[in-house]
């Protein structure tokens, strides 16, 4: 189904060598969401600190102990909720700020310096939000028939013959939502790439073209797609297995392998994004030249004859 | 040779005159009973209700007629009766559907719910057709437009001990399962589906509407129910089955007898798969019958685990299980399922549940448990709910305890544990000040309060009772509890004076406050330290361990209205340790010690017996802070932050 061997590799290898990209992105990811939870620590510290009974959750972990404390009055854990939502939002922003240095980086094959970088977003930015509108409107027909899954599935739950129908209504229909997200997304990835490719600046007409080329395309994209996903999805699956076995007093090593699984996330959404640069590059580029060293011979300055000045006649 | 025939005729002669004699003995009109282990009535018997019911399957309709004979054992002349017509409830202007809306702002009607019963005719032998007596009453609350309770006035009274037979032809429409009964596909709960009589409880006759919150109540008696279905059905229903026949219009007539129960309710499914087992008891054998969807037949062998395990604790502690069956029932619509109903329950799982998750034998066991508190004990859920469902949870707590293990009683999977009675706690602390447990269950301010204090306050009192009077001997009040008043109507006192008596002490100053009152109970550590008595010199000599000496004090706090004694444990760094025992009567007590010793922690309530103290966290001081809690919350919550925070960047 592939239509280009070695896409997966060449992907990966690009991803590896900008590494330093996916790390930024975590940290920028570790560092909000901390700050998210920095009212949890203020109100935990005068809970749990000096109290034996906060040993049921550092020992254990005692779910009825958990919401005890998460209902208690002086902390009233969910109510900060609220500062996680606005991380989330703000980090949103920064990927999106960040996505033009990054593609930039992809498609040039070399190491950005920090202005290129830097530079390449801001071009970039304005560009991304409105294909975040676009996206947006076209993802409204995808979450309404997600939303209507969910009623059908809650419907057949309690008219439908068999027990099951329900459930395997809903696990078909969000299947085939999350194939039409997947679309969406190829398509607006595609755009992106365009965008940087090609020197885009009409975000419509970019869009247009993009819808072209996933749709042409759109079995060795996916295919691309769902492979480097299902290892995303895999190494998840690892890290809760990893966090489900682990002792709980042991925290240390099960936050740490939860981080794992953040970072793999990341690393995963940028393998996607590399991959879809390099088939771009491929499919409707000639060779790159920066990919084939290029012997510089060197050239004699050029003579510069000065011609006399023409005699003058008399 | 002669020697044999006179003992030939001896034994002719004698068997011929056993033969006369029970030729001229009366006729016994009433059939043995079948359906106890017990060789006499085991209740008084006040109602027996003969039922002849057609169900038709493709309509979810029942016509019945039921013939109700009533005993007058209220002791005066009673010439009006009320009954109930529960079905009536799945109306959009009952009272039952107007409680709920008032609770669930989002709850919305749909017609698929609509369900209703209709007396055809009501004829009472000796006086006639009384169809034109019947009269809609709402004793409860005036809604003129509730028809879940009738009343009719005989034209005599019926004298003390004198008896009256009805004879009621009735119409039963079921509505999708909304609550308890109804159909979904090709299931059907039947439950409160016939005209019931109220019950003469306190002088007066007792027979509320029925409500958002609200259970059953009625008098104890036999019944002897013809259920005519078709024949692919599988039935199941109260009491046991002793006959069947199949007709020529594909239908069959199964029968069924009960006896000393105070209800009836059944069930039919085509696609039931039925699993039996029996459980040996203190009296006889127990046939435990199961009737399990098609698609749960995985999990046959956790319900009879639980049933087995749970008929063995209830046997040894509270006392035997005297029926012959109890069923099972695993119902195709989770909102049919979690019902009692005398010797026969609905469970509540669905195909996918978890081992480590234990809700399919926390409904079981819980279901089971009101054979004996509202089967058998029959209080009135009505009123007293917290007698029923509360005493109920806590036996659950008990017995799931000592099945799966203190902490893990309610949850044990993928490192997550949580304890039954820590999750009746925590329903109790949500609702801890709105409603006594002595309110009637349909004056709750909402169903979050009914569920809180009914349900997890009991559970958790009673759980605190044990550290005043001890856990034996509140086992053995409950014993007693129950030998006294099963197959009887007792009241909150009658609980409440059983358990002063087996445990000898006046507890009036506990139930005052736990059982009749709101307060809330909270005790803290306020403050703890331990500070140099010489602490006023200018050049103090340098600390020294074991020389050095502290002054400690430590602050206990009452800060909830609740007066409970407790202990204060302190520890000393030297290894000592100091009881002390605050009776709670004041708001505050200071503790302090002069010692070569520096405090390493003050705890109240070691243990935490005190179920009912409300924040468990501040119930300790530790010197030495340790923020391992505190952090791994907190790493959680950053981790689930990044994961939401990764979604939404999926989208840039």
């Amino acid at each position: 189904m592939s239509d280009q061997p070695g896409l997966l590799r060449e992907g990966f290898r690009r991803t590896w060598h900008y590494q330093r990209v996916l790390w930024f992105i975590f940290f920028i990811n570790l560092a909000l969401s901390h700050f998210a939870a920095g009212p949890i620590i203020h109100k935990l510290d005068g809970v749990t600190d000096h109290s034996l009974h906060a040993q049921r959750l550092s020992n254990m972990f005692d779910v009825g102990t958990f919401e005890a404390l998460a209902s208690n009055p002086e902390v009233k854990l969910f109510e900060t909720g609220g500062s996680s939502v606005s991380s989330s939002i703000v980090f949103f922003f920064i990927v999106l700020f960040l996505t033009g240095g990054i593609l930039e980086a992809y498609r040039s094959g070399r190491k950005l310096t920090t202005r290129e970088f830097f530079e390449a977003c801001g071009s970039y930015f304005w560009r991304w939000i409105r294909l975040v509108i676009l996206m947006v409107i076209v993802l409204i027909p995808v979450v309404t028939l997600a939303s209507f899954v969910k009623t059908e599935s809650f419907t057949l739950l309690d008219d439908a013959a068999h027990e099951k129908t329900g459930y395997w209504f809903f696990l078909i229909g969000m299947g085939v939502v999350g194939l039409l997200a997947i679309f969406v997304r190829l398509w607006f990835d595609m755009a992106q790439v365009r965008a940087v490719i090609e020197e885009e600046s009409g975000m419509w007409r970019n869009a247009g073209r993009a819808f072209r080329v996933t749709t042409g395309n759109f079995v060795p994209l996916f295919w691309m797609f769902l492979r480097i996903s299902v290892v995303g999805w895999l190494v998840f699956a690892a890290g809760l297995y990893l966090w489900a076995k682990m002792p709980p007093a042991r925290f240390g090593w099960t936050i740490f392998f939860l981080e794992i699984v953040v970072l793999c996330g990341f690393g995963v959404r940028l393998w996607q994004r590399a991959c879809e640069m390099i088939w771009y590059q491929r499919r409707f580029l000639a060779p790159v030249a920066a990919a084939v060293p290029v012997p510089i011979v060197p050239t004699p300055s050029p003579l510069v004859t000065i011609a006399p000045p023409p005699a003058q006649q008399t | 040779m002669r020697s044999r025939f006179a003992t030939l005729l001896t034994f002719l002669i004698g068997a011929a005159a056993v033969c006369v004699a029970a030729a001229n003995a009366p006729v016994q009109t009433a059939p043995p009973p079948v359906a106890t282990l017990a060789d006499k009535a085991l209740s008084e018997r006040v109602v027996d209700y003969q039922i002849d019911a057609r169900f038709d399957a493709t309509k979810h309709a029942l016509d019945g007629t039921e013939v109700l004979t009533y005993r007058n054992l209220t002791g005066q002349p009673q010439d009006t009766f009320p009954f109930h017509l529960y079905l009536n409830a799945f109306k959009p202007t009952s009272t039952f559907m107007r409680e709920e809306r008032r609770d669930h702002s989002d709850f919305e009607w749909k017609d698929k719910y609509k369900a209703s019963a209709e007396v055809k005719s009501l004829d009472v032998v000796g006086m006639g057709d009384l169809s034109s007596q019947i009269k809609f009453i709402a004793p409860d609350d005036g809604n003129s437009d509730d028809r879940t309770v009738f009343q009719v006035k005989l034209p005599r009274a019926i004298a003390p001990g004198e008896s009256v037979q009805f004879r009621i032809v009735f119409h039963d429409q079921f509505g999708q399962v909304f609550a308890r009964t109804g159909y979904k596909r090709d299931f059907i709960m039947g439950a409160q589906w016939f005209p019931k009589v109220g019950v003469w409880w306190q002088g007066a006759w007792n027979c509320h509407q029925f409500h958002a919150n609200t259970e059953f109540f009625a008098d104890f008696g036999t019944f002897d129910v013809k259920l005519t279905v078709p024949q692919n059905e599988v039935v199941g229903a109260s009491g046991v089955q002793v006959d069947e026949v199949k007709n020529a219009d594909g239908t069959k007539t199964l029968t069924f007898r009960g006896e000393d129960i105070h209800d009836f309710a059944w069930t039919a499914q085509p696609t039931y798969h039925v699993v039996e087992d029996t459980f040996l008891g203190s009296m006889g054998p127990v046939k435990i019958r199961l009737l399990l969807q098609p698609g749960h037949m995985d999990q046959a062998g956790r319900h009879l685990h639980i049933m087995q395990e749970t008929l063995k604790r209830f046997d040894q502690w509270y006392g035997p299980y005297p029926y012959k069956q109890i069923t099972v029932v695993d119902p195709a619509d989770l909102r049919a399922g979690g019902m009692e109903y005398p010797t026969l329950f609905t469970g509540d799982t669905t195909w996918w549940m978890p081992e480590g998750l234990h809700f399919t034998e926390i409904v079981v066991e819980h279901e089971f448990g009101h054979q004996y508190w509202y089967g058998m004990v029959a209080t009135n859920e009505f009123e007293d709910a917290w007698l029923d469902e509360g005493i109920n949870s806590y036996t659950e707590c008990k017995i799931l305890d000592d099945i799966f293990g203190q902490d893990k009683s309610l949850m044990d999977l993928w490192g997550l544990t949580e304890s039954d009675d820590a999750s009746e706690r925590n329903g109790y602390i949500a609702a801890a000040d709105l409603d006594p447990m002595s309110r009637f269950a349909y004056q709750y301010i909402n169903g979050s309060s009914y569920g809180g204090i009914t349900y997890g306050k009991t559970a958790t009192v009673l759980l605190t009772l044990e550290k005043v009077i001890g856990e034996e001997t509140l086992r053995r009040a409950l014993h007693t509890y129950f030998l006294r008043y099963r197959f009887t109507h007792p009241t909150q006192e009658d609980f409440l004076k059983t358990v002063e008596e087996v445990s000898g002490q006046s507890l009036r100053w506990y139930f005052d406050q736990a059982v009749y009152g709101t307060q809330v109970l909270d005790y803290e550590i306020r403050r703890a330290n331990s500070d140099r008595l010489d602490w006023y010199l200018k050049d103090p000599p340098k600390e020294k361990k074991g020389e050095t000496v502290y002054r400690t004090q430590v602050q206990v706090h009452r800060k909830g209205d609740f007066v409970f004694p407790v202990d204060v444990v302190i520890k000393f760094d030297n290894g000592e340790s100091v009881t002390e025992h605050w009776d709670g009567k004041d708001r505050w007590v200071r503790y302090t010690y002069d010692k070569k010793a520096k405090l390493v922690s003050a705890e109240l309530d070691p243990g935490t017996a005190v179920r009912l103290d409300r924040n468990f966290f501040n119930n300790s001081y530790v010197e030495q802070g340790d923020t391992r809690a505190r952090w791994k919350i907190v790493s959680y919550w950053t981790w689930i932050t990044q994961m939401l925070s990764q979604c939404l960047a999926w989208l840039a």
